[in-house]
C-alpha cells in the first residue's frame, strides 16, 4: 500500500479519516448527469459527518479523511484530485479541523489496516474501484469509519453512505446493514431524509 | 486503456449517420394533364388560331411555348388549366396581343390586362391557374414571350 | 457595500484562501435542495454555479402537480417561461416577456437526452400533447434561460430546455398506467427498466410507451362574418355544405381537440456507450385559420431521434464525449378550405395536403481538459458537423372528386452541410468566484458564419449569497421552409439572414437553508426577425420588371423587425418539514417592444404578457395519507396577434389568464405497487390571443376577432401499477 500525505491548506492540521467515493465531473448534457458534482458531494459528507455519533476523531479533536484512488484508472485519479481540492475549501467537518490524505488502493485488507492505523473517520472510495466495493465493505467490518461512495451501487454492495442525482437533486442513500457491521451510528435525523437500503 | 470501438457499435454508428426516415410519403409533384383548350365563346379572340397571325409573330411564339405546342416543353398542363376559366383565357389573350412588343411597358400592360380580366384579385377563381401558368412561363417561355 | 465586497474578494485572492468558505455556510437541508444542471455549460454543476439562470423541474413535481405536458410544466413550475396555443394548434413558448406569435417554440432549443429535438424543416418542437415524450420516464427538465448558442448553435435564443429521462435504477422493473381526462381522452402507458452486467461491464435499458387519444371537448368559437364571396356572388361557405352563410365559427364539434398518437422513449447503456431513442407518431389539430369550420384539420407528425454517445475519462486531465445522432421527422397536413387563396374555385371544397420532411444526421465531439485535475481551470472544445436535408410539396384536390385542382407548388428538395466549432473556458480559482468564457462559430452555406459569445461571472460575496452577471448572444438560422418555400403569390426568400439576439442579465440569489430567494434583471435586443413582408403595388410591379416574377407577388419572407426587451424576474422557493412541504413562487415583469426595420414606431409585442408567473405548494401528508398539491400559472392580458396591424379598435387583448391545478396523489395502502393521481384543472379565461378563422380585420358584423378557444375545466384521473 502506497500512502501519500496531502496537507490541507490551513495551517492547523486536523486528523480526519474520511471514506468518500467521488466521481469525475461529467461532460455533456446527458453523460454523467446522474452523478452528484464532486464539490457538492464533499459538502454533503462534511454535513452528514456531523450526524455520525461514532465518528472517529471526536475524542482527539481531529477528523481524518482518506481519499482512496486507483492510480491506473483515470477517472479515479481525477476524482481524487477533485475531492482533495474540495476538502481544502472546507474549514471544519463535524465542527472539527480535518486532515486529508490520499491513499492508493492495492487491496481491501490493506486499506482497512490503514484506516485502523490512521484512525480514519471517513473513507472516500473513488470511481474505478466499483469492483472492490464488496471486498472493501467486508474488510471494514468492525471499523467505525464512515465509508462513502458516489452511487447507489456502492451502497448496495456495503458502503455506508452514497449519493445519487434524482430529479436533478442530490439524494442520500444509507446502508443500514453496513452501519451495523461497521459500528457506525447515524442520527435518526439524517436517516429520515435519506433513502435507507437494508 | 483500450478505446477501440467495438465492431458492432461502429456499424451501428454508420447506420445512424446514413439513416433517414422511411420515405413513405410521395413527394412526386402533381401535374395536371394537357387537354385541348375549349373553343372560345363571345368576342374573345384566340390568337393561337388566328390564321392572319404568322407563325413567327411574337404572339404566336409565346402562345406556342405556353401551350406546349412548340417543340414540346413549355407549360401545357398549366395552359390547359387556365383555359378552363374565361377570365384566365381573357387575360392570356390580352397579354399576348398587347404586351409583348416592349419590355419597358410590359409590366404596366400586364397588370392592366390582369385587372381588366379580373384575375388579379385573390378572390377570383381564375387567380390560381393564371398564377401557375405565368410562373411556369417565367421559367420556360421567357425567351419566346419577351423581345 | 460594494467596498466591502471588493475588500473581501481582494483579501481572499491575496491569501489564496476564501475568507468565506461557501461550504461551511450551508446546512444539510440546503445542500439537498441544490439543483444540478448540465445544459448550461455542458457539465454537471449546481444551478448556483452555472453561467445562467435556471430551473429544474423534477419528475416527482410533474406527477404530483397533475402536469400533463411539458408546456404545462413550463407554465406552472418554471421561472420566466410562458405559453400560448396558436392558430396552428401548436404551443408558442416564450420567456422573459418575449413570445413570438406562431413560433411554435422555435426560439427555444429542446434537447431530449442530449440530442436536438427541434425539427429542421421548420425549426419547431411541439411541447404539448404531441411532444412524443411520455412524462413518467422523465427524471427532470432543465430550463436554462437566456441565449445558449455558445454551446448549441441555432434556436437557443430564449433558452435551452433539456429533458432528461430516468436511468434504470430510478425506473426499474415493469409498470403500467392508465390516465384519462374524464370524458375526453385516454392514455394507457407501459414502462420498463433493468440494470444488468455483461461480463464485467455494467449496462441498463429503459423504455416507456404511451398511446394517447383525445376526442373532445367541443369548444365554442366566437363567429366571424366574412361577407360575400366575389367569385360566386354568394356568402362565403366556410363549410363542406354547398350553401354558405358567410359566417365562420360557432359551436364546434371537436376539431380543436382531436388528437391521437403513440410515443416510445428510453435508452440503453453498456459501459461507456449509451443509445437514447425517441419515436412518435401523432395526429393533432393544425390549422384553425385557413380551414373550413367544423372540418378535420389535422397534421400527422412522425419523429425519430437516435443518439449514440460515448463518454470517457481518458486521462486524469482529459475527458471525451462524442455522439452521433439522427433527428428525422415528417408532417402530413390535411385540411379543407372553400375560399381564396386556399382554394382557387369557391364553388367546390378543396382538400389541401401538405407533406414536409426534415432529416439531420450529425456527429459531435467534445474533449475537455481539466488542467489542474481539480476543476478550477477547465477547457472544453467541441466540433459539430451536420448533414441536413428537407423537402416539401403542397397539393390541392377537389374534396369531392379527388381530382387535383392545381399543379403542385411549394416544392423544394434541399441538402446542406453545416459545421460548428466552439470552446469554453471555466475558471474557478476560489469557491466564491467563477468566470466562464465561451464562443461558438457556426458555418452555414446560406449565410456568413455566425459567432455566438458568452461571458459570465459569479461571486459569492457573503454567506449563502450569489451574484451573477452574464452577457451572451444567440441566433436562429432560417428554416428550410423559410428559405425555400415558394407559391405563385409568394416568391422564395432571397438573402434571408439569421435572427440575432444580444442579452445581458444580472441576478442575486440568497439561500437560507433549504429556502432560496432570487432576483434578476435582464435586457435583450433582437434583430433581423423573420416574418412575412407584404408588397406594395409599386414594389410588386418592380419585382416583375426586374424579372423576378411575371406575376405581381403578394408577400415574401424577409428579415423584418427587431425587439427590445427588458424586465426583472424573481423567485422564492424551498421546502419545510424535512421536505414534506414544498413551495415556490415566481414572477416576471417585462416590456417587449417590436419595431419594423425602417420604421420609427415601436409597438408592444403581440401575444406576449407583461407580467406572468406561477406558484406551487405541495404537502406530503404523513403515513399512508396522500400528497396534496396546488399549482397556478398566470399571465396578464396579452395583445391579440394582429392587435396593432389588423385594424380592430380598440386593440384586442385576450383576458388575463390563470390556470389552476389541484391534485391529490398517493399509494393505495391496501394494494402494494398501486398508486393514483386525481387532478382538477381550471382556466379562468376562455381564449388565447391568436386568430381563429379567416377574418383578418374588422367588419360591421365582426367588430372583434375570433380567438382560439381554450378548454377551461377538466378532471384528470390516473392509476399506476408497479410490478
Amino acid at each position: 500500500m502506497v500512502e501519500r500525505a496531502h496537507k490541507g491548506m490551513r495551517a492547523a492540521v486536523a486528523a480526519l479519516a474520511l471514506g468518500l467515493a467521488v466521481t469525475a465531473t461529467g461532460a455533456g448534457a446527458r453523460a454523467d448527469s446522474t452523478i452528484v458534482p464532486l464539490g457538492l458531494q464533499v459538502q454533503l459528507v462534511s454535513k452528514v459527518a456531523d450526524y455520525d455519533k461514532t465518528l472517529p476523531g471526536r475524542e482527539s479533536g481531529v477528523v481524518r479523511v482518506l481519499v482512496v484512488e486507483r492510480a491506473a484508472a483515470p477517472e479515479s485519479a481525477s476524482a481524487a484530485a477533485h475531492a482533495l481540492n474540495a476538502l481544502s475549501n472546507i474549514d471544519r467537518i463535524a465542527g472539527l479541523p480535518h486532515e486529508d490524505a490520499l491513499v492508493e488502493f492495492s487491496d481491501a485488507a490493506a486499506l482497512a489496516s490503514v484506516c485502523r492505523a490512521r484512525g480514519a473517520s471517513i473513507l472516500f472510495v473513488t470511481p474505478g474501484l466499483a469492483d472492490a466495493y464488496e471486498s472493501i465493505a467486508a474488510a471494514l467490518v468492525g471499523v467505525p469509519v464512515l465509508s462513502v461512495s458516489a452511487t447507489v451501487s456502492g451502497v448496495a454492495k456495503g458502503i455506508v453512505l452514497g449519493f445519487d442525482l434524482v430529479g436533478g437533486k442530490p439524494k442520500l442513500f444509507v446502508s443500514l446493514s453496513a452501519t451495523r457491521k461497521q459500528g457506525v451510528r447515524l442520527s435518526p435525523d439524517v436517516l429520515k431524509i435519506a433513502t435507507v437500503i437494508e | 486503456m483500450e478505446h477501440r470501438l467495438p465492431t458492432l457499435l461502429r456499424i451501428a454508428s454508420l447506420a445512424l449517420i446514413g439513416a433517414g426516415p422511411c420515405a413513405c410519403y410521395d413527394f412526386t409533384p402533381i401535374t395536371i394533364s394537357a387537354s385541348p383548350p375549349p373553343a372560345a365563346e363571345g368576342g374573345v379572340s384566340d390568337a393561337a388560331t388566328d390564321s392572319d397571325a404568322g407563325p413567327a409573330s411574337p404572339m404566336n411564339r409565346c402562345l406556342a411555348c405556353a401551350s406546349g405546342t412548340a417543340d414540346g416543353g413549355g407549360c401545357p398542363s398549366e395552359y390547359s388549366a387556365c383555359q378552363a376559366f374565361d377570365a384566365c383565357r381573357s387575360a392570356v389573350d390580352c397579354i399576348t396581343n398587347q404586351c409583348l412588343a416592349s419590355v419597358a411597358t410590359a409590366p404596366q400592360c400586364l397588370m392592366q390586362c390582369e385587372d381588366d380580366a379580373g384575375v388579379s384579385s385573390m378572390t377570383s377563381p381564375a387567380n390560381g391557374p393564371f398564377s401557375s401558368l405565368f410562373q411556369c412561363m417565367a421559367s420556360h417561355c421567357e425567351s419566346a414571350c419577351l423581345p | 457595500m460594494r467596498t466591502r465586497l471588493f475588500l473581501a474578494l481582494g483579501l481572499a485572492l491575496a491569501l489564496g484562501r476564501p475568507s468565506i468558505a461557501r461550504a461551511d455556510g450551508e446546512d444539510l437541508a440546503g445542500l439537498l435542495n441544490e439543483s444540478v444542471v448540465t445544459a448550461a455549460s455542458n457539465s454537471a454543476e449546481t444551478s448556483r454555479d452555472a453561467p445562467a439562470t435556471s430551473t429544474v423541474i423534477t419528475g416527482d413535481a410533474l406527477r404530483k402537480y397533475g402536469v400533463r405536458t411539458l408546456t404545462e410544466a413550463l407554465d406552472l413550475l418554471a421561472l420566466g417561461t410562458m405559453s400560448g396555443k396558436n392558430g396552428s394548434g401548436a404551443d408558442d413558448i416564450g420567456a422573459r416577456g418575449v413570445s413570438i406569435a406562431s413560433s411554435d417554440a422555435r426560439h427555444f432549443l429542446v434537447l431530449v437526452d442530449g440530442v436536438r429535438a427541434n425539427g429542421v424543416a421548420f425549426g419547431t418542437m411541439g411541447l404539448g400533447r404531441t411532444s412524443g415524450i411520455p412524462l413518467e420516464i422523465v427524471d427532470h427538465v432543465e430550463v436554462i434561460l437566456g441565449p445558449g448558442s455558445v454551446l448549441y448553435g441555432s434556436n437557443a435564443m430564449l433558452g435551452v430546455i433539456n429533458v432528461v429521462t430516468k436511468s434504470a435504477k430510478d425506473f426499474s422493473g415493469a409498470r403500467v398506467g392508465f390516465e384519462s381526462e374524464l370524458l375526453t381522452s385516454v392514455r394507457p402507458w407501459a414502462g420498463y427498466g433493468h440494470t444488468f452486467e455483461l461480463g464485467s461491464t455494467e449496462g441498463e435499458v429503459t423504455g416507456e410507451f404511451e398511446y394517447f387519444k383525445q376526442w373532445g371537448p367541443s369548444l365554442y368559437v366566437q363567429p366571424a362574418y366574412g361577407g360575400i364571396d366575389p367569385a360566386t356572388g354568394n356568402p362565403y361557405r366556410y363549410t363542406l355544405s354547398p350553401t354558405g352563410t358567410g359566417t365562420w365559427g360557432g359551436a364546434d364539434a371537436t376539431t380543436f381537440s382531436k388528437t391521437e398518437g403513440g410515443a416510445l422513449t428510453g435508452r440503453a447503456r453498456l459501459g461507456k456507450f449509451e443509445l437514447s431513442y425517441n419515436g412518435q407518431i401523432a395526429t393533432g389539430p393544425t390549422n384553425t385559420v385557413g380551414s373550413d369550420f367544423g372540418t378535420d384539420q389535422l397534421t400527422t407528425h412522425r419523429r425519430l431521434l437516435l443518439n449514440l454517445t460515448y463518454a470517457d475519462q481518458l486521462t486524469p486531465v482529459m475527458s471525451l464525449r462524442a455522439h452521433a445522432y439522427l433527428n428525422a421527422s415528417d408532417d402530413d397536413t390535411t385540411f379543407y378550405s372553400s375560399w381564396e387563396p386556399n382554394c382557387p374555385d369557391s364553388s367546390i371544397n378543396c382538400r389541401l395536403d401538405i407533406i414536409q420532411e426534415g432529416v439531420v444526421r450529425g456527429l459531435e465531439v467534445t474533449p475537455s481538459v481539466d488542467w489542474f485535475k481539480n476543476g478550477t481551470f477547465v477547457t472544453l472544445v467541441g466540433g459539430d458537423a451536420e448533414w441536413q436535408s428537407a423537402r416539401s410539396v403542397f397539393n390541392e384536390f377537389n374534396a369531392a372528386s379527388g381530382a387535383p385542382v392545381l399543379p403542385s407548388y411549394g416544392l423544394f428538395d434541399r441538402q446542406m452541410i453545416t459545421m460548428a466549432a466552439y470552446a469554453q473556458q471555466a475558471w474557478n480559482p476560489l469557491p466564491a468566484f467563477g468566470l466562464n468564457l465561451g464562443g461558438r462559430l457556426d458555418y452555414d452555406p446560406r449565410f456568413s458564419p455566425v459567432f455566438s459569445p458568452r461571458v459570465a461571472a459569479r461571486v459569492d460575496p457573503w454567506r449563502g449569497g450569489t451574484l451573477k452577471v452574464i452577457y451572451s448572444q444567440a441566433f436562429r438560422a432560417p428554416s428550410f421552409y423559410e428559405n425555400y418555400f415558394s407559391h405563385p403569390l409568394e416568391p422564395a426568400a432571397v438573402g434571408l439572414r439569421p435572427e440575432y439576439e444580444q442579452s445581458v442579465e444580472g441576478s442575486v440569489e440568497q439561500r437560507f437553508s433549504a429556502q432560496r430567494l432570487l432576483f434578476g434583471v435582464f435586457a435583450t435586443h433582437w434583430t433581423d426577425l423573420i416574418d412575412f413582408y407584404q408588397f406594395t403595388a409599386q414594389e410588386a410591379a418592380a419585382y416583375v420588371s426586374e424579372g423576378k416574377a411575371l406575376l405581381p407577388p403578394a408577400y415574401v419572407e424577409r428579415n423584418l423587425s427587431s425587439i427590445r426587451n427588458w424586465g426583472f424576474d424573481t423567485a422564492f422557493d424551498g421546502q419545510l418539514a424535512e421536505s414534506a412541504i414544498q413551495y415556490g413562487v415566481t414572477l416576471t415583469a417585462a416590456v417587449a417592444m417590436e419595431q419594423d426595420t425602417g420604421s420609427t414606431q415601436a409597438t408592444p409585442l403581440p401575444v406576449a404578457p407583461r407580467a406572468f408567473g406561477n406558484a406551487h405548494l405541495s404537502y406530503d401528508l404523513p403515513g399512508d395519507l396522500p400528497t396534496i398539491a396546488l399549482a397556478v400559472g398566470a399571465q396578464s392580458a396579452r395583445p391579440f396577434e394582429g392587435a396593432f396591424t389588423s385594424g380592430f379598435t380598440p386593440a384586442p387583448y385576450a383576458p388575463a389568464q390563470a390556470i389552476l391545478h389541484a391534485t391529490v396523489s398517493g399509494q393505495f395502502p391496501a394494494v402494494h405497487g398501486l398508486s393514483y393521481r386525481v387532478s382538477g384543472l381550471y382556466a379562468t379565461a376562455d381564449r388565447e390571443p391568436y386568430r381563429a378563422g379567416p377574418a383578418v380585420g374588422p367588419s360591421p358584423q365582426t367588430p372583434s376577432p375570433s380567438m382560439v378557444p381554450i378548454d377551461r375545466a377538466r378532471v384528470l384521473a390516473g392509476l399506476t401499477y408497479e410490478f
